[in-house]
């Protein structure tokens, strides 16, 4: 009987896993693969890899990428904090409610939504589109996570905390600065990694508010798969996943060193 | 600022949350180098009117005057008080040291000075050998230490403490009543004690105000609120107490010796006490008698005793708590000592009896 239900348990599990992760893990198969057709597997290869190197337009998509998500992460984790503080911490202000909601808006807004609101806005205020338009865009998207994750934090740390801090001589900028922020420091980081990862995978919004001279790396890879898939495109993705999940790990790494060292 | 201003003095102050007064028309003056602490059940008001001191709330109306000066401008992290909190609200990510020294660094004292000053309070509080250790790395007795060396080390005016030993067991809390007021003999700091545990408030303060619905329903030394309680929930708030009810004969100032007769000894020959407060002949009054001045004595009706049968017996070790149900229905608690009391059986005819000069007329 128990083992009936261990095999059913570990089938479904198993069952789960090959769902999600065998199309991703094929394409990290065929990303290795000799041959030029995506679907015939020739034997193993790199060379998709080093062609990808030669690929100037591929390598640029890929450094605006990574530059958008960069700013933009620092710029959603800045406002993103600040909103979290403001909903966390200051109790009940004109408006809060209002606030509160539009913050959390982004989150169950559809991209499509998004994106043109903001080209339409752009195209309003004569902004020449580019780098620093999509940029903005990805900070207002991040932001609404970051604000997610680190009011959960705030919320969960004794506001007796704070008071001590200014009861022993520290003004409430001091208070902020050496004992909120410092303890909501891991939420903050979460809240950049989460940022980064959105805007390095947003494809619709970029497609929106990007501008000649700024595409982003979706974007490319989409606009080359319309000609017929590649294993170069392959092999661009592999990258992208190796990256994400590079920074995931980096990120899991820190929390679980800090928990240690506490 | 006069050398007779007391270090704190809390004038007719009143504090509102939405409908509710939480601190009403109250007025307090806590001593230099005393230990004051303010009793009461919990929602009496006894924290916010602490908060108010502390400068995290202000008041609605009246004044908080510091040596003489009304501190109602002065931010929190300027006055000269410092607070420990019920939950210590220690710095998590700071070791043991970094906690102890942030007051002093937001003070910007030199750097030596910071270090000397943080090792005379780990040494108060026995923390040395656990300096670097953060919060999460103590129990909940180091950590209580821990927050009371952090509230000491900017030796303020005034150490306001949040029911300091309420989070500890009853050993520790015994051994930390003694180390408290140690600390504060050698410091020499005035303390100011919040708390709902009267046996806390009694064991360290030199002065109690009991707190009540906002309003201080006594104030005075610890022994004096003890034994001389000025209502009847005063009385039933400290301690274990009977409140016989009698009804007093002839009209009495207060001061006055009247005498009274009581509702469950009425063949007995009245009893002569005086009371605080003016009486008039027929007013309905309470005896109040703590359990520990309550005679039991088995069956002989004598002359001046309450007649009442044994309903409840709990051994104490060194006395026996017995209920003894009196004719009027009221269950009165005495305290039997040594052998007298084990031999005691339940449902037992017993006789009550107590000094006049250990019970206390309460008008209401």
């Amino acid at each position: 009987m128990t083992r009936g239900r261990g095999f059913f348990r570990w089938s479904v599990l198993v069952a789960g896993f090959v769902f999600l992760y065998a199309p991703i893990a094929l394409l990290v198969i065929y990303s290795f693969n000799a041959s030029r057709l995506v679907t015939v597997w020739g034997g193993f290869s790199p060379r998709w890899y080093i062609a990808l190197l030669d690929d100037r337009q591929m390598v640029d998509a890929a450094f605006i990428s990574l530059r958008v998500a960069f700013v933009s992460a620092l710029f959603a984790t800045a406002l993103g904090t600040c909103a979290a503080i403001a909903l966390a911490r200051l109790g009940s202000f004109r408006g809060r409610a209002l606030f509160a909601a539009m913050v959390m808006a982004p989150l169950v807004m559809p991209e499509v939504i998004m994106g043109l609101s903001l080209l339409l806005l752009f195209v309003a205020l004569d902004a020449p589109r580019g780098f620093w338009t999509i940029v903005l865009a990805h900070a207002t998207m991040g932001m609404c996570f970051v604000a997610v994750v680190v009011r959960e934090r705030l919320e969960g740390v004794d506001r007796s905390i704070e008071e001590a801090a200014m009861d022993l001589g520290a003004s409430p900028a001091q208070a902020l600065l050496r004992v909120t922020l410092p303890i909501a420091m891991p939420s903050i980081l979460a809240g950049y990694v989460l940022a980064f990862t959105l805007s390095l995978d947003d494809f619709v919004i970029a497609s929106f508010t990007s501008g000649p001279g700024s595409t982003t790396l979706p974007m490319r890879v989409y606009s080359q798969a319309r000609l017929g898939v590649s294993p170069e495109i392959n092999a661009i993705s592999t990258v992208m996943i190796g990256f994400v999940a590079a920074l995931l790990c980096v990120h899991a790494l820190a929390r679980a060193s800090r928990r240690a060292r506490d | 600022m006069s050398s007779s201003d007391p270090l704190i003095r809390v004038d007719s102050v009143r504090k509102r949350f939405g409908g509710v007064t939480a601190v009403d028309d109250l007025s307090l003056d806590i001593g230099h180098g005393e230990f004051f602490a303010l009793l009461g059940p919990s929602g009496c008001g006894k924290t916010t009117l602490m908060r108010m001191i502390a400068g995290f709330e202000t008041p609605d109306e009246g004044r908080i005057l510091l040596d003489g000066e009304d501190i109602a401008a002065t931010p929190p992290h300027r006055r000269p008080v410092n607070m420990m909190f019920q939950s210590y609200a220690l710095f998590p990510h700071m070791n043991v040291e970094r906690n102890i020294a942030f007051g002093l660094e937001r003070e910007r004292m030199p750097r030596a000075d910071i270090a000397a000053r943080v090792d005379e309070m780990l040494r108060l509080t026995q923390l040395e050998p656990l300096r670097r250790r953060r919060p999460d790395q103590l129990s909940g007795g180091q950590r209580q230490r821990v927050a009371l060396a952090r509230a000491l080390a900017k030796r303020p005016r005034l150490l306001l403490l949040d029911e300091p030993l309420a989070a500890l067991d009853r050993k520790l809390r015994e051994e930390t009543q003694f180390e408290l007021m140690e600390i504060r003999r050698g410091l020499g700091m005035s303390f100011m004690l919040v708390t709902h545990d009267q046996n806390e408030a009694m064991a360290m303060a030199d002065r109690i105000a009991v707190m009540r619905e906002g309003r201080i329903e006594q104030m005075g030394p610890a022994r004096e609120v003890y034994r001389m309680p000025a209502t009847r929930w005063a009385a039933g708030f400290i301690g274990e107490i009977n409140l016989f009810e009698a009804i007093a004969l002839r009209d009495a100032s207060a001061g006055q010796a009247c005498d009274m007769r009581l509702r469950d000894a009425p063949e007995a020959a009245p009893i002569s006490l005086t009371c605080d407060a003016p009486l008039r002949a027929g007013q309905e009054v309470a005896v109040a008698v703590r359990p520990e001045n309550l005679a039991l004595r088995r069956g002989a009706p004598g002359a001046a005793c309450l007649r009442g049968d044994v309903v409840e017996l709990a051994f104490r070790g060194d006395t026996t708590l017995a209920r003894v149900r009196l004719p009027s229905g009221f269950v009165a608690r005495a305290n039997a000592p040594g052998a007298g009391g084990e031999s005691l059986t339940r449902g037992e005819a017993v006789c009550l009896s107590f000094d006049v000069a250990a019970a206390r007329v309460l008008a209401s």
